[in-house]
């Protein structure tokens, strides 16, 4: 049955270009075949049909079990505590390798299935929520274009916790920044305040909200979604907590991420899973931090975008105005 | 069992899917299909493609003959299907020159020979290949001494007892969500081989950490891991940054607490004031 | 200046007004029809979300948060006029003073409801004073506004007390909750010379104390904005910029108020010509400051044109908010900065469109200072709509702004039908008329 309907969704497609048929079409189906064959062979132990236990990392049977299994044992005022705490002696860190992002947007994908978000293949199209963005931007009118991905920024200084007026949006002692839905009043300070617009806002009810009705809220995970409530990054502090690099981080398959502790002062790829010293990529490669001017003290690094392994094919068209780069 | 089987047809669905569709997206050009590898495959071809493939492959591709694909599910390289439908030349192309696509070209990251390492790896997968990965393994035993004088890691290896020379063995420290490679170094004659312990390297609070031996071409020589924890790191000391009353911060700074309170106090007294004046006017009356 | 006016002529003059109905529940029955439209968009908003706005994540402020500035921003003038120019001894603006108060009375409440209405999530409110945070600057607004509106309830409230005996004898044919209203707020008013002392202190403790009140509010809001680092609002002189812009649009309110209420009223001979042409005058000058705080606002980073600043100053300047950027700064404030240098345009009708020109203005200009800015992020809106970053209020918006205005005007005019609209013990005071006078009165 699936498959049938696959196939003639295949056929509706093959009249768009491959590329783009390779990008929605395979993009959704094999999404949907994937959440099809696990809620059946999982039929026993997850009741409701959860898409949120799907990965894009190839672990999707494990992650669910994991996930369902710890989210199941505690108690939504444990899983507050626990959001609130945060990660013990730990200091994530992200560093983003611009040399080796062709925009090819599977972090996205991975990150807007997990996070209960809104994608653009959703209904018309006109809500579309990002945790994780990949920009196109030039440094300056010469130079080259680039892509680059833009999560949180996970300020050691950050503007947004500062303006929150009920303490919903915090900082943690692991360096997240971690927005409590329960808690939220919808006021928006934080989004006018983040200079990197990485915040979004419910303005309409969540994805496939009823499925996730009876779910109990993780901050960590900031799933179930609320409407009226901020939405964020929150560097998948709940994969954290299980040893398990972001959803993002995992499943690109470029090397364009590493992800680590810097208390350890490490970081793993996640496409290579290789791990090297944090002080020593940082320091080799010239890293920079998104506008440093502000002083946020951003816990995601930028290696610049020299030897780039992929030829840089600008999507954008004339008269774009990219404002920073 | 029926799961299974819904499992392995939907699976199978997906293959004849993208067969047909990747297919369709890639142009090879003529000459390329029977372009031939510049040397035969041999074992350590292979093992060394296998190790790159798990490096640059692996996160699409997965490993090849399993089926745990991942969406967006690029092609099971060890599979029949694909091997069956390529030359040599077909798959050293796609890998070297990539499509334009997902599928990103290795020209500039690997070189035409490590790609033809990968190539000879997944001919290990086509029926009839003459090459067997696992006719070269051997299990040789592995010991690792600590000697605090230089934070020395010193490994042995033995092959039924004889020292086995010319063996490389990975040195590497546990972190959070990997192995940190400390160094590789090669027994010598003896079986010895050794790293030191770089003096800046973060362990935990009391300046421990956990070190991992094992040989680097496991393939080879066997999976034998040795893991052993040394005081050699340095003490990690944690700030915790929520305690220092931030203006990000949850608890309020002192300073702000006194002024927002002093201004209010003082302002909403003054308002009681009034509100008491005008209750005295009664009583004011004669 | 005319003729002295007796105490009898006063009184009656001055509660006339307020026992003649005609006109009033048709008044009425239009503000609430508003107000009623505005609460069928509430309540849309409210079982559709946020979503129902015109609001993006680029554009996430909008309508709402420039209705709230321009709300607290009108309720300012009461401070400026009953309180500094009081303390200061200035004269004529013995007539004018409870209306500057009743504009501040409706547009500061009205103002906290309407930051309620930008909520996503309205029934959280009570969160603000369970987990409040100092550190942000709406915590300090909400402290804020409810101390203004507060104590301006009170002054509104304490120079009514010595009016509430005439009433009671002049207002004897009103309902019953009428009568029983005047017999409370009396608070045992005879006019003891203990009781008049009583009063003239606590309200110069109110009017001293709602100065830095009144500076905070509106220092505390401009906040809301110059505390965050985006370029347009990262501005060290937003506090007193807003506070000047808000004496001008405050100040046009009461003029227009000025001339409703002395043409319908029938008191032209209490808010004479010489009222509108020293407002007219208090306008020039408040519009200079402000003038001069515009000039510092867009000049110094329109010459420096650093890099975003470019973007967001050629946008309002020759870009797609020209327009309206143009228009409020010449129609809201150039303009009628020049034209009321002209005695003739200080005129009670004059005065009156001038002003209306102004508050008008005023109100796009809070829309000018909010949404712009936030049309340019600091990255560009990838991988979104387009229409994310194109903003224009939609219906849902403009129904509960509306409501808000309705529902502001809606309180000055019950207030000021059931209370004289100038306190007449002070008018009869710059009469001559002694409390003696005033005690022994009858009808």
């Amino acid at each position: 049955m699936k498959i049938k309907k696959q196939l003639e969704q295949k056929d509706n497609n093959t009249k768009n270009t491959r590329r783009e048929f390779l990008k929605k079409g395979v993009l959704a189906g094999v999404g949907t075949i994937l959440a099809g064959g696990i809620v059946t062979s999982f039929n026993a132990t997850a009741s409701g049909k959860t898409v949120n236990v799907l990965g894009p990392d190839g672990k999707v049977k494990t992650v669910a079990k994991e996930h369902l299994k710890d989210i199941g044992k505690k108690t939504e005022a444990q899983l507050q505590k626990a959001g609130r705490e945060g990660i013990p002696n730990r200091r994530w860190v992200m560093v983003i390798d611009l040399g080796k992002c062709k925009n090819d947007q599977r972090c996205m994908e991975a990150c807007q299935t997990h996070h209960q978000l809104w994608t653009s293949k959703d209904g018309k199209g006109d809500k579309v929520q990002h945790h994780i963005n990949v920009h196109e931007l030039k440094r300056n009118e010469k130079s080259g274009g680039f892509f680059m991905p833009k999560t949180c920024q996970h300020c050691d200084n950050p503007p947004c916790t500062k303006v929150c007026p009920v303490d919903a949006t915090y900082k943690r002692d692991d360096g997240i920044v971690l927005i409590d839905n329960l808690r939220c009043i919808g006021c928006r300070f934080c989004v006018a305040a983040c200079p990197y617009s990485a915040r979004v806002f419910n303005w309409h009810n969540p994805k496939d909200e009823e499925k996730y009705a009876d779910k109990k809220y993780n901050v960590e995970l900031n799933v179930p979604q609320k409407r009226g409530t901020v939405t964020k990054c929150v560097f998948s502090a709940d994969r954290l907590r299980e040893g398990e690099l972001p959803y993002c981080v995992s499943a690109c398959g470029n090397g364009v991420f590493w992800f680590g502790d810097e208390n350890e002062d490490a970081v793993t790829n996640g496409t290579t899973k290789e791990t090297v010293r944090l002080s020593k990529l940082l320091k080799d490669n010239a890293a920079y931090t998104l506008m440093p001017e502000l002083a946020t003290r951003p816990r995601v690094y930028y290696l610049p975008e020299k030897d780039r392994i992929f030829p840089f094919e600008s999507k954008k068209k004339e008269g774009d105005v990219n404002h920073h780069a | 069992m029926l799961n299974k089987n819904i499992t392995f047809a939907v699976i199978f669905g997906l293959m004849l899917l993208f067969s047909i569709d990747v297919d369709a997206q890639w142009n090879i050009p003529a000459g390329e299909k029977d372009k031939k590898a510049p040397t035969e495959a041999t074992v350590d071809m292979a093992l060394k493609g296998k190790t790159l493939y798990m490096k640059n492959c692996k996160a699409c591709h997965q490993v090849p003959k399993t089926t745990n694909l991942k969406p967006p599910a690029p092609t099971d390289l060890g599979s029949e299907e694909y091997l069956t439908s390529r030359t040599e030349g077909e798959t050293f192309f796609q890998t070297f020159k990539g499509n334009g696509g997902s599928m990103g070209g290795f020209e500039g990251r690997l070189s035409e020979d490590e790609v033809w390492d990968i190539v000879h790896y997944l001919g290990t997968f086509r029926a009839g290949s003459t090459i067997d990965l696992a006719s070269v393994q051997q299990d040789l035993d592995l010991k690792v001494n600590l000697k605090e004088d230089g934070h020395k890691i010193v490994a042995v290896a033995t092959n039924a007892g004889v020292p086995a020379g010319d063996v490389k063995v990975l040195f590497s420290v546990k972190r959070y969500f990997g192995n940190l490679t400390l160094g590789v170094a090669k027994t010598n004659a003896n079986g010895y081989a050794a790293v030191s312990f770089p003096n800046d390297l973060p362990g935990d609070k009391s300046g421990n950490a956990e070190i991992i031996v094992k040989f680097a071409n496991q393939d080879r020589f066997g999976k034998k891991e040795v893991t052993k924890t040394v005081n050699w790191a340095t003490v990690l000391h944690v700030e915790n940054m929520t305690e220092q009353r931030a203006m990000w911060g949850t608890d309020t700074p002192l300073w702000l607490l006194f002024i927002y309170f002093g201004i209010t106090i003082g302002v909403w007294l003054g308002i009681i004031y009034v509100v008491f004046q005008i209750l005295k006017i009664r009583k004011v009356a004669n | 200046m005319s003729e002295k006016k007796s105490l009898n002529k006063i009184v009656t003059d001055l509660t006339k007004p307020i026992k003649n109905h005609r006109w009033f529940m048709l008044w009425i029955l239009f503000l609430l029809s508003v107000m009623g439209f505005g609460l069928f968009g509430w309540i849309t908003q409210l079982t559709e979300g946020l979503g129902s706005t015109a609001l993006t994540d680029y554009i996430s402020w909008g309508l709402y948060i420039s209705g709230f500035i321009f709300f607290v921003a009108t309720a300012l003038i009461g401070m400026l006029i009953s309180s500094v120019l009081g303390l200061l001894g200035i004269k004529w603006i013995t007539p004018i003073a409870r209306i500057a108060e009743l504009i501040a009375v409706g547009f500061a409440m009205w103002a906290g409801l309407i930051i309620v209405f930008d909520m996503g999530r309205p029934e959280r409110l009570l969160n603000v004073f369970i987990h409040g945070r100092l550190q942000s600057p709406i915590t300090w607004d909400v402290t804020v506004v409810m101390t203004y509106v507060t104590i301006s309830i009170l002054l509104y409230l304490l120079p009514l007390i010595p009016d509430m005996p005439f009433l009671k004898k002049t207002m004897t044919d009103a309902p019953k909750w009428k009568q029983k209203i005047y017999s409370i707020l009396s608070f045992g008013w005879v006019g003891s010379p203990e009781q008049y002392k009583i009063i003239k202190r606590s309200i110069k403790v109110l009017a001293v104390l709602i100065i830095p009140v009144a500076l905070a509010i509106h220092t505390v809001t401009s906040w809301l904005f110059a505390m965050t680092p985006r370029i347009g609002w990262d501005s060290t002189i937003f506090g007193p910029y807003y506070v000047t812009g808000a004496f001008v649009a405050g100040g046009a309110a009461v003029m227009i108020a000025m001339y409703v209420f002395s043409r319908t009223y029938n008191l032209k001979e209490y808010i004479t010509d010489f009222h509108f042409d020293k407002m007219g005058k208090l306008l020039v000058l408040l519009m200079l400051v402000y003038l001069y705080f515009n000039i510092n606002e867009y000049i110094v980073p329109g010459y420096k044109m650093k890099q975003g600043d470019d973007i967001h100053i050629l946008n309002l300047f020759v870009g797609h908010n020209a327009k309206l950027f143009w228009s409020v700064q010449i129609c809201g404030m150039i303009l009628p900065l020049i034209l009321f240098l002209f005695k003739r345009m200080r005129k009670p009708l004059p005065a009156m469109i001038i002003s209306i020109a102004i508050v008008i203005g005023a109100f796009f200009k809070r829309y000018i200072i909010t949404v712009p800015t936030l049309e340019h992020p600091a990255f560009p809106a990838d991988n979104v709509p387009a229409e994310y970053l194109i903003y224009w209020p939609n219906w849902v918006e403009w129904s509960i702004t509306m409501m808000a205005i309705a529902g502001a005007i809606l309180i000055v005019t019950i207030l000021a039908k059931l209370f004289p609209i100038m306190p007449i013990w002070e008018v009869a005071h710059e009469e001559g008329i002694t409390n003696e006078e005033m005690n022994e009165f009858e009808v």
